[in-house]
């Protein structure tokens, strides 16, 4: 006890810490994150389950609805809407013409309605235009591995819905 | 001159700089968790309209059909009453590559001529020879930028997406960047 109390008494003297080099590291680190997500203001998310072709384009992705197909399953805008068996759509999430699927369309379809509330609220409420809107945008995440046959009936049911203008998401190869 | 004044000066304080040190740490750690360090870009297309109106019946059209792995078609369509520029150049790379003439449109069949090659290899082969056709045609339609691109059901999605970029493009020149999908109905 005695000599544990000698030791405790030892006083160590404050030593100044110069933190001056860390704070430069971290203020040129924060400008370069700041900068980059400047650049690059869309923040997209891609499932662990979508591996996304490449490609060395590099055209600038314009902001809008994400329908994300895997070998798994459909989602759009991350909520689940249908599974998949084996790369393909189940029969019974299919129109009975083979190519619709009935619960992507009524997701889409709602999409669009609401574009058209907006621009009825916003704008002229009698405007013909707004029956005439160009095709919505979506962004479209797919698998790299999956065939046309599965991919055409995302295709066909999103332009049925109205949303025909595709911009299909690629990994950037550096060339 | 009165240096004593200038030794009027403040009292020594020191900054404390520990809260700016966790807002720093706090956004810096934020910042590099929402950061993707990889590059995303996209391929923009458009669906095929459903029906050609009978005023389309003299415009240029140009298809790239792709059957499988070993086969493409590019089909171009009647240039007889077209603006062709470089119409000599045009009329020689189609009669050496391309069957049909000028009134009925052309066609031209890629195919993977090496069997010592992978599958791999010999597609890159096809779709180089794609390119050159692809761009032959642009350097007699400059004006022209639209293109469909046919898809059997049996190519999976990279195989599109290669053909799409090299149809719509080369490094920084536009090729056929309005590209169409079409199902192949054969």
């Amino acid at each position: 006890m005695i000599s544990l109390r000698r030791k405790s008494s030892v006083k160590l003297e404050p030593l100044p810490l110069n933190i001056t080099s860390l704070m430069d590291v971290l203020t040129v680190l924060l400008f370069f994150l700041i900068r980059f997500f400047t650049v690059n203001p869309m923040t997209l998310s891609i499932p662990k389950d979508i591996a996304l072709p490449k490609a060395s384009v590099n055209q600038q992705i314009i902001e809008a609805l994400v329908i994300s197909l895997s070998k798994n399953e459909l989602r759009i805008q991350g909520h689940l809407v249908v599974t998949l068996e084996g790369g393909s759509f189940k029969k019974s999430d299919l129109a009975p013409n083979g190519v619709i699927i009935p619960k992507v369309q009524t997701y889409l379809a709602s999409e669009i309605d609401k574009r058209k509330n907006i621009l009825e609220d916003n704008e002229h409420p009698t405007n013909p235009a707004i029956k005439e809107l160009p095709p919505g945008k979506v962004i479209i995440q797919v698998d790299k591995d999956l065939t046309f046959d599965t991919i055409k009936r995302l295709l066909h049911t999103a332009t049925k819905a109205g949303h025909g203008d595709f911009q299909f998401l690629v990994t950037t190869i550096q060339q | 001159m009165k240096r004593f004044k200038r030794k009027a000066l403040f009292p020594l304080t020191e900054v404390n700089v520990v809260s700016l040190m966790d807002i720093m740490t706090t956004l810096l750690f934020f910042l590099i968790l929402m950061a993707s360090w990889t590059h995303f870009s996209s391929m923009k297309s458009k669906a095929a309209a459903s029906a050609t109106s009978n005023n389309e019946k003299h415009k240029f059209s140009l298809a790239v059909v792709l059957v499988d792995r070993k086969n493409i078609e590019v089909h171009l369509g009647k240039i007889d009453k077209l603006e062709v520029t470089n119409t000599e150049a045009l009329a020689n790379y189609l009669a050496q590559n391309f069957s049909g003439n000028a009134k009925a449109g052309y066609k031209q069949k890629i195919t993977s001529a090496s069997t010592s090659q992978s599958e791999e290899e010999q597609w890159k082969e096809m779709l180089k020879k794609l390119h050159a056709s692809i761009k032959a045609i642009k350097s007699s339609f400059p004006t022209e930028d639209g293109a469909s691109l046919v898809i059997a059901n049996n190519i999976i999605y990279q195989d599109i997406i290669s053909a799409m970029e090299v149809i719509s493009s080369e490094k920084t020149l536009a090729l056929f960047p309005d590209i169409t999908l079409q199902e192949s109905l054969k």
